[in-house]
């Protein structure tokens, strides 16, 4: 009996594992959520930690808040778009229990869009300063609705994500209070960070760095570019990896 | 083993005293029995038959974990210093093979020795390994997360604990199902299955389950299977209650949120007692310590929010302090029906 049970443990783990692999094969089959080239400002090394000699890219995204000069949520991630995703927004949102209502509600999986060096980039780049030029401009269930309605592969990605509803009553760096609280919606692309395998990650090795804040290349001109694809599952893999040449400053100011 | 230890001196009194004395063909027909009882004991569940080999064994128990943790800390860390070097076929590997070696180890262990502490330290790690594996393959891949890593860690858990009879081992894989069936309820309702704590109503059916299953198979090889499981499902709907009677949130209700608050608040405080009772009634120490603490809990929340906003603070902690000797004396009356019980 023992023996049984054991070897059925072992059938687990070698199921398991294949299962991952034959996922991440039927995700590579095609890049149907996208293929773009992005650079260090869309992809941030994260930072080492301890000894280990991992690379990973954290995904920098913006979004086009109501005033796109200030950082908020999505201005178009509202009621009639919430209502689209599959949430309950019937309440109206000066009810006493919107609050409870719209806080209390799960995330959803959706599909979202990001746009490389799109309107949104240059809409908002036009107001305030933005370090990534990639945007989440839509949401939506049907990954093949979102494919026909943005048809560039190469500026518009499509990939997994989560969308959740809140009441927003304040806005502003200021925390200004609103005469009527707007129904929006936090987003989140997953997965947010992206694995950079051999031989794609001996070039990013010499710019992997232990500090922990980030400031360092929110500021910098982009070193290196990643072109990556999001695949049949929407899942992300990195197909090439380059250096750029830095402007010099007086590259620059021409 | 205690209970023979305590035979044997009560035995050695009685026939010093002259109360009792066996014939030496009594005398060696007990000890026959009591040694052979003693090394099944043993065999089974890994106890020293005797306090020095009991100490030496703690002893060496403690080496070994923290050997076995060191050991790990170097594999680890090993493994982050190289992991960037390598291709992702060798990750793969490593993450496969890691959790299988580990397991051969623990049969292995539980094949050689007479000790259960040393294939459940291995079997303990092999569980570790496999989770931090699969997830590991998962980020290797730039996969998104999947409930179905839960069942996965669930059966290799289970299938663990029932080939070698480990607690531990059945406690985390009976958890982790019961958060599959939650996380798959959540998916079926077409929220992220990730925020199944927040819709804990969803956990209630598996807790359900979990607490009946020793009433629907019994397992008479391992009794305190039982009671894993039982404190598995009283454990798992407890704190669902919990977390429903802190958030009001009801899936298909149509109370208002503070009512279905108020209604979690006293469902809790029932079902915690209906555990303590039951655990009283079954003789089980750890399932009437389980009640009792959420019985607790559950009896705090509700009188945090009946008298905190309008009661003088002092007067607050000082009917808390009342409730708690209550509590204390119900208690102690159980305490005093669990020994007569226990008692032969």
């Amino acid at each position: 009996m023992r023996r049984t049970l054991i070897l059925a443990t072992v059938g687990v783990v070698l199921v398991a594992n294949a299962w991952v692999l034959i996922a991440a094969r039927q995700n590579r089959r095609e890049p149907r959520g996208g293929t773009v080239e992005l650079t260090e400002r869309e992809l941030r090394l994260a930072p080492m930690l301890g000894e280990s000699t991992v690379t990973l890219l954290n995904l920098a995204w913006d979004v086009l808040s109501e005033k796109p000069r200030d950082q908020g949520p999505p201005a178009w991630l509202d009621g009639k778009k919430l209502a689209e995703l599959g949430f309950d927004c019937a309440i109206p949102v000066t009810s006493p229990t919107a609050r409870r209502h719209y806080g209390s509600m799960s995330a959803r999986p959706v599909f979202l869009v990001l746009e490389y060096e799109g309107d949104a980039w240059q809409q908002a780049h036009a107001q305030r300063k933005t370090t990534t030029r990639l945007f989440i401009v839509d949401a939506g269930r049907d990954a093949r609705n979102l494919r026909q309605r943005y048809p560039d592969t190469a500026r518009h990605i499509l990939a997994r994500g989560v969308v959740r509803p809140f009441l927003q009553d304040r806005e502003g760096p200021a925390d200004t209070l609103l005469a009527v609280p707007r129904l929006r919606g936090w987003v989140q692309v997953l997965p947010g960070q992206i694995f950079v395998p051999r031989p794609h990650s001996r070039l990013l090795e010499k710019f992997q760095s232990h500090d922990l804040s980030g400031r360092e290349e929110a500021e910098r001109e982009p070193r290196f570019a990643v072109t990556v694809s999001w695949g049949a599952n929407h899942e992300p893999w990195v197909t090439a990896v380059r250096q750029l040449a830095l402007e010099t400053p007086a590259k620059k100011a021409e | 083993m205690d209970r023979i230890a305590l035979f044997r001196q009560e035995l050695a009194e009685l026939e010093q005293e002259q109360g009792l004395t066996l014939t030496p063909e009594q005398r060696s027909r007990l000890d026959a029995h009591l040694e052979g009882v003693l090394a099944t004991l043993s065999r089974q569940f890994g106890v020293d038959a005797t306090d020095s080999a009991r100490r030496i064994s703690w002893g060496m128990r403690l080496a070994s974990l923290l050997g076995g943790a060191a050991l790990v800390a170097a594999g680890v860390l090993f493994l982050h210093r190289i992991w960037g070097g390598l291709p992702t076929s060798a990750h793969v590997l490593i993450l496969t093979s890691v959790p299988l070696l580990l397991l051969v180890g623990a049969e292995y262990a539980f094949r050689r020795g007479t000790d259960l502490y040393y294939p459940a330290l291995l079997s303990l790690m092999a569980g570790v390994a496999f989770c931090v594996g699969l997830s590991s393959l998962g980020t290797v891949m730039n996969l998104a997360p999947s409930p179905h890593a839960l069942l996965a860690w669930a059966s290799f858990a289970m299938l663990v604990a029932y080939a070698f009879g480990l607690r531990l081992l059945l406690a985390a894989g009976l958890l982790l199902l019961a958060a599959y069936t939650a996380a798959l309820a959540m998916t079926a309702r077409g929220s992220y299955w990730a925020g199944f704590m927040e819709e804990s109503q969803f956990l209630l059916p598996a807790a359900a389950v979990l607490y009946a299953f020793p009433w629907l198979i019994r397992h008479r090889d391992r009794p305190y299977f039982d009671f894993i499981y039982r404190v598995c499902g009283a454990f798992t709907g407890l704190t669902a209650l919990l977390v429903l009677s802190l958030s009001g949130d009801l899936c298909c209700s149509p109370l208002g949120p503070r009512m279905a608050e108020v209604s979690y608040q006293i469902l809790g405080v029932l079902l915690s007692a209906s555990v303590v009772t039951h655990g009283v009634r079954l003789g089980q120490g750890g399932l009437v310590n389980l009640g009792a603490v959420a019985f607790v809990v559950f009896l705090y929340v509700r009188l945090h929010a009946w008298f905190w906003d309008w009661m003088p603070k002092y007067l607050f902690f000082f009917l808390l302090g009342l409730t708690a000797l209550l509590l204390l004396l119900i208690f102690r009356r159980l305490r005093t029906r669990l020994a007569e019980r226990a008692r032969p």
